[in-house]
């Protein structure tokens, strides 16, 4: 018996290793979930918050002031020591040449905190981080040193706010109005000019359209020369600034976006910077670029493009779930029809950009130009890549997420309840309509979040089908016909990708990067959170139902 | 049911209306009519999913057909103008516009004539101005067609440009053909004949002209414009050179690349070539045997660096400068291809001015079209009974005129636009121009108009393979033994938290995995690589010491932790021993590597590092796979029937041995499956191997080299691609075959998974 204990335990325990392998195994994933996540939520939210600035005089006379990023061993022949060194972000991008710089610990001679240390966010060059000097209107000092020019700055910063907005309203607002009738008036034109033979009333026609085209031209002028006024106005305003090492700098007051002085703000002081530049990262365009500022039209263009998309991924996707659950007889097409359905499950995504290239923009896209857009040939319209292209070629991908999710919910309706509605008289479509889809409905958007989840985060397929780092205007837009299909866009995985790869800069875009991951993975994350939390719901209910 | 009941209240007016008989039959046909007109709707919708899958493969078959179609060639028609014709002149050269509507012609008269052969109409010409009784002896003519060069019994040289001068007018094109003509050249002092001449390529307003003269030498006459500067106009200066020492008689002289050197072929069948850097004392560099046979055809190809070597016996080779095969040597002329022969001498030759097709004329009256890259016969017929004289290429490879003997002028129209695609090009080893041997390699486009282009996708099939190697390498046992942990034993309430979050890792973007192994794990990785590795090996083997440690504790205490808690007993442990393993990084590398573990590798281990690689691609595409194959490989054991494992328990097996010899070959064809979808997961990702990788389309295991796969090689490649263009059909036939892959792996996937239902079903 003891012996049979003893036997026992030793199985018990040779098989033990094992699962405590397999327990590795599984902690081994979950570290590495969670490692990922800390990773992007750290560098994600960190960017925005204000750090302090500092002073460092090196041994060798060299002065630097910048935030300290990070702090590393160097990598030293001398075995005996660890020295240490700090990454600085020291900005001034137009003095230094690099934001950052390496200082070895063991080469500072000290290291202060000045109050008037200033952090100054400019609309080109990147931050600025120095002391305030001088601060000029019309090449007179207005208020100079650091306590004065603290003191004005604010209130001349909004006069100078207040013209830009003039001189953005004229920019976004008239300019770019004149900018489309011309454009639409000589589309006009060629098109009358293409057709052979005109008759009297055409020919009058061009005739006034080359006169309102005069006028155009007229009006731009004038709008031109009184932006360059206010231009001329605004760059009247001057703040020379010091950087740390010594070199001064004049920064128009017109190029400053930001300017706070984070050694002399208390936490709450900072939490409001922070709100700031996050509120600025979800609601501005890219700057530097894309570098910096932020990143709207990218999320406007992910949102919109995953909006169309559902607009031909759900019908389609329910259509085929009921053909397969509630028509098809049971066959060799239906059979046909679900390897199709897991094949295109598992096409690579590249691929699908491919076809959408090849089929979508080029086949479909060039037809539509030779239909309706031959007068702008051989620019083409939809003839290249543009969001149409990429929603569709999205939905495609997407489609047999919805097939199966939705098939699901089909399947999860009692036929109890299916027969009792045949068995009532209802036809197979009203019986579908009113009785099956309303209970199914709740898997189909279950389907659809999951698709729009996926949809959201692709990328590769996109860099083929039309998307671009930067879009000169968004795909809505005042002018008729409003939704402009067309035209090209900014995605937020594309954004990752470019900023993060394709820039001049890369490590000084990092954060930029990181910021961008953080969102599209919040956005991701929580659709399917609540595509899991749904379907929870849903078994519940039909369990109860099936009582 | 809510939704039905509120439907019905919905319904119940309308039944309190009391239809009449007439008005229920209408109202009945209606809705007969609405379920009809679902039905198709719906059946639409289901074909419309099988139309997408075949309409995906049509549009790949449909663009990528062209590729395999062979030339064709049209009508062969007789363009010799009339009075030429009656005339009997004699032709010396000739080309065409890029239309093919308007010839070129040289006759031995020295006239220059354009003929607009579409409407018969000769245009405005030139004449050469020859002297009494100065004849023409021998001629040239440049690859792209637009320069030619004649040299006369007397000794001199005339080189001329021409012109078409294309113009449309009210969408009609016309032409306004200019000539230009240098000055004649006297190369031969005592005005001897000339066998043979060529014209160099040089740089803007130089000039530079070899013949062979009477005598069996070669004679060399170059201009050189010094660069103008301020004061005065640049001056000219002139030099002359001689190579009278030839072991045999020269017959055919080529200048090569830059005009730098110069290939002389001798009666014997030999090649040598000569430095000419400085013109007046030519320089013996090379000399190889060819041809048994008298070389009667020397060209080069587009680039200048493929020598084509035609023969009396109707033999055709190309040579290039190479380096040995092992890639050492000077670099010497080598035979790379040889072509198919033709019946008797071959005695013309044209190259393309836009790739590396090439046409040779046999004395036959056989005309054949090759391509050099790939050793392609595309096409070959017998032209006219005469022997072909001269053969041009037009600009745009659309046509090919023909002059015979009896100076006929032929048109043949071409239709070659992918003559670089086949079989051997994307699958088969290639010698390349320039290259040491035949090699598998991707290089799709380069710096210059003339460069041969290399579109082998083994390099990119290799890479895709290599990528899903280590991917899986590192996926597959991490997914498939915590899917055995969390199925069978975890406990419910730590697996309902467990598994969601697993799920949702699927869906994280690849692009943010690529992000992150790109820019941030791939500089990090790189210092402490032995830290890293070491880790690999430590944190399991501290685990298994672990669990004996644990076997060692009280029964109580054991207890005292729930089923499942394991994994949590265990982070604490992997993450130090993880710390410990990068900090002690440093010591490993100066105690075993010798301070320096990259250079270690690369001068004792002789393995080069990239710093974007293979093994941080395994890891963040395994980090992609692992969610994938760990959820189907999850689900697969957790549906293996609870009968059996019960039954197994209550015989006395441990739960190992349950889970080892019970439930996991059961459940083995789905755990094959999610393997396989991981497998077609790691095939067709693009993202994160586009950016954890350096993208370097190379071919070899290293684990610390990057690669290049299909996908990656699409998403870089594809914008540059002009529509219609060989790269891009190419490039869709990589997707092709990339989607041919994917649709095995997941038909094998599927097909698995359905048996593997039917078999549960039983039990």
């Amino acid at each position: 018996m003891a012996n049979y204990k003893k036997e026992f335990k030793r199985k018990q325990g040779s098989g033990g290793v094992w699962i405590w392998l397999t327990a590795l195994s599984t902690t081994f994933g979950l570290i590495m979930i969670a490692g990922l996540l800390l990773l992007i939520f750290i560098n994600g939210f960190g960017i925005f918050w204000p750090s302090n600035l500092q002073q460092f005089n090196l041994k060798n006379g060299e002065v630097y002031l910048g935030e300290v990023w990070e702090k590393d061993a160097v990598n030293s022949d001398s075995k005996t020591e660890e020295a240490q060194r700090l990454r600085l972000k020291i900005a001034n991008r137009d003095i230094y040449g690099l934001d950052f710089k390496w200082i070895d610990e063991s080469d500072i001679e000290s290291t202060t905190e000045p109050d008037s240390a200033l952090f100054l966010e400019r609309m080109a060059w990147g931050q600025f981080y120095g002391f305030a000097q001088k601060l000029t209107f019309n090449d007179a000092t207005v208020a100079s040193g650091a306590v004065q020019i603290k003191a004005v700055l604010s209130t001349y910063l909004s006069e100078v706010n207040l013209v830009l907005d003039q001189i953005h309203h004229i920019e976004k607002v008239e300019i770019e109005d004149i900018s489309y009738k011309t454009h639409a008036l000589q589309l006009q034109q060629k098109r009358l000019q293409i057709k052979a033979d005109l008759s009297a009333a055409e020919e009058l026609h061009l005739a006034k359209l080359s006169g309102d085209l005069d006028e155009l031209q007229t009006q731009f002028a004038e709008t031109e020369s009184r932006l360059i006024t206010l231009r001329e106005e605004v760059d009247q305003y001057k703040l020379e600034m010091l950087a740390a090492s010594g070199e001064s700098r004049i920064v128009r007051l017109a190029d400053v976006v930001r300017w706070f002085q984070p050694n002399e703000m208390n936490v709450f002081e900072k939490t409001g910077i922070y709100l700031a530049r996050l509120w600025e990262f979800l609601s501005d365009s890219p700057r530097e670029a894309n570098m910096e500022g932020g990143v709207l039209p990218a999320i406007f263009g992910t949102v919109m493009m995953v909006f169309i998309m559902s607009l031909a991924v759900v019908p389609l996707g329910v259509l085929a779930a009921i053909y397969l659950h509630e028509y098809a007889k049971q066959g060799i097409f239906v059979r046909l029809l679900r390897i199709a359905v897991n094949n295109l499950a598992g096409v690579p995504s590249i691929v699908y950009g491919i076809f959408g290239l090849g089929f979508f923009v080029y086949i479909i896209g060039g037809s539509i130009d030779q239909l309706f857009f031959s007068e702008s040939l051989p620019n083409p319209t939809y003839g290249t890549g543009g969001i149409l292209w990429a929603s569709l070629t999205l939905a495609l991908l997407t489609v047999p997420v919805v097939i199966v999710t939705a098939e699901e919910g089909l399947a999860a309706v009692p036929s109890s309840v299916r027969e009792g509605s045949l068995a009532l008289g209802a036809t197979k479509f009203e019986t579908l309509w009113r009785v099956i889809l309303p209970s199914a409905s709740p898997s189909i958007f279950t389907g659809l979040i999951l698709a729009v989840a996926r949809a959201a985060g692709e990328v590769a397929p996109l860099m083929v089908t039309g998307v671009v780092k930067l879009a000169p205007s968004l795909p809505i837009d005042g002018y008729f016909p409003y939704i402009h299909l067309e035209r090209k866009f900014m995605h937020l995985g594309f954004h990752i990708y470019d900023v993060g790869f394709q820039s001049p800069n890369v490590e000084a875009a990092l954060p930029m990067v990181y910021a961008t991951t953080l969102l599209l993975i919040f956005i991701v994350v929580t659709l399917n959170l609540s595509a899991v939390f749904l379907r929870k719901r849903l078994q519940q209910r039909f369990a109860v139902t099936n009582l | 049911m809510q939704n039905t009941e509120s439907a019905r209240q919905k319904m119940a007016p309308q039944k309190s209306k009391k239809p009449t008989g007439k008005q229920s039959a209408r109202r009945w046909r209606k809705r007969k009519v609405m379920d009809q007109i679902a039905k198709w709707i719906v059946h639409a919708g289901g074909s419309l999913i099988i139309a997408s899958v075949a309409g995906l493969l049509l549009l790949f078959i449909i663009v990528i057909w062209p590729l395999w179609q062979d030339t064709k060639v049209g009508q062969l028609q007789e363009i010799t103008p009339e009075n030429m014709a009656k005339a009997n002149k004699n032709i010396i050269a000739i080309s065409a516009d890029e239309y093919e509507k308007v010839a070129h012609i040289l006759t031995s008269d020295g006239a220059i004539t354009f003929y607009n052969f579409e409407v018969n109409e000769q245009l405005a010409g030139a004449n050469l101005a020859f002297d009494n009784d100065e004849k023409i002896t021998s001629s040239w003519r440049a690859n792209n067609a637009q320069s030619f060069a004649i040299g006369t019994n007397q000794g001199r040289v005339f080189h001329y440009s021409i012109h078409f001068n294309t113009r449309y007018n009210d969408g009609q094109r016309s032409y306004h053909p200019t000539v230009d003509i240098t000055d004649p050249i006297a190369i031969s002092a005592n005005g001897e004949h000339l066998n043979e001449i060529a014209v160099g390529p040089t740089e803007e307003g130089g000039l530079i002209v070899a013949a062979i003269s009477e005598a069996g030498h070669i004679l060399f006459y170059g201009k050189h414009e010094s660069e103008d500067s301020f004061f005065d106009e640049g001056e000219e200066t002139e030099s002359y050179g001689l190579i009278d020492d030839l072991p045999a008689k020269p017959q055919h002289i080529q200048f090569g690349e830059g005009g730098l050197s110069i290939f002389i072929s001798l009666e014997n069948g030999q090649i040598l070539k000569y430095k000419i850097d400085d013109l007046t004392t030519p320089d013996l560099v090379d000399a190889i045997q060819a041809s048994e046979r008298q070389i009667t055809v020397l060209g080069f190809l587009l680039g200048q660096r493929s020598l084509v070597v035609g023969t009396q016996s109707g033999d055709l080779s190309i040579w290039f400068e190479a380096f040995d095969p092992d890639g050492s040597g000077p670099r010497k002329l080598r035979k790379a291809h040889t072509f198919t022969k033709h019946a008797s001498p071959i005695i013309s030759f044209s190259s393309s001015q836009r790739n590396r097709t090439f046409l040779a004329g046999s004395e036959d009256g056989v005309l054949s079209i090759q391509h050099a890259t790939n050793e392609r016969l595309l096409w070959q017929d017998k032209i006219s009974p005469n022997p072909l004289k001269l053969l041009t290429m037009t600009p745009k490879n659309t046509g090919i005129l023909i002059v015979d003997s009896k100076n006929s002028i032929f048109h043949l129209p071409m239709d070659n636009p992918h003559p670089e695609a086949s079989f051997s090009s994307f699958f088969s080893k290639i010698w390349y121009e320039g290259y040491s041997k035949p090699e598998y390699i991707w290089q799709s486009s380069g710096g210059s108009d003339d460069f041969e282009p290399k579109l082998s996708l083994i390099p990119l099939i290799f890479g895709t393979f290599k990528g899903t190697f280590y991917a899986l390498l590192f996926a597959l046992p991490i997914a498939i033994l915590s899917a055995i942990y969390v199925s069978q034993f975890m406990h419910w309430s730590v697996k309902n938290f467990v598994k969601p979050s697993m799920e949702i890792m699927a869906a994280l973007p690849s692009v943010v995995i690529g992000f992150i192994g790109g820019l941030w794990l791939a500089p990090r990785i790189q210092p402490i690589l032995p830290g890293v590795i070491a880790a690999m090996i430590l944190v399991p083997a501290v685990a298994v010491f672990f669990s004996f440690l644990w076997r060692k504790l009280p029964d109580s205490f054991q207890r005292s932790f729930p089923a499942g808690s394991e994994t949590f007993i265990l982070a604490p442990l992997v993450l130090l021993t993880g710390y410990l393993c990068i900090t002690g990084s440093h010591f490993l590398e100066s105690s075993l590597f010798a301070g320096d573990f990259q250079h270690w590798l690369n001068s004792t281990a002789q393995v080069s590092y990239d710093q974007r690689n293979a093994f941080v691609v395994g890891l963040v595409m395994g980090f992609a796979v692992i969610p994938i194959i760990f959820t189907i490989a999850e689900d697969a054991l957790s549906n293996v029937p609870r009968s059996l494992s019960a039954a197994s328990l209550a015989l006395g097996a441990t739960p190992w041995q349950t889970a080892w010899y019970i439930v996991l070959p059961t459940a083995s064809p789905g755990i094959f499956s999610a393997a396989m979808i991981g497998l077609g997961r790691a095939v067709g990702e693009t993202m994160i191997v586009l950016m954890a990788t350096g993208n370097t389309p190379v071919m070899d295991w290293n684990i610390f080299n990057g690669f290049r796969t299909l996908s990656a090689n699409i998403a870089v490649e594809i914008p540059e691609a002009p529509m219609g263009g060989t790269l891009f059909r190419t490039l869709f036939f990589a997707a092709l075959l990339l989607f041919g892959m994917t649709f095995i792996v997941n038909t094998g996937a599927e097909l698995v998974r359905q048996r593997v239902q039917k078999k549960y079903g039983k039990l």
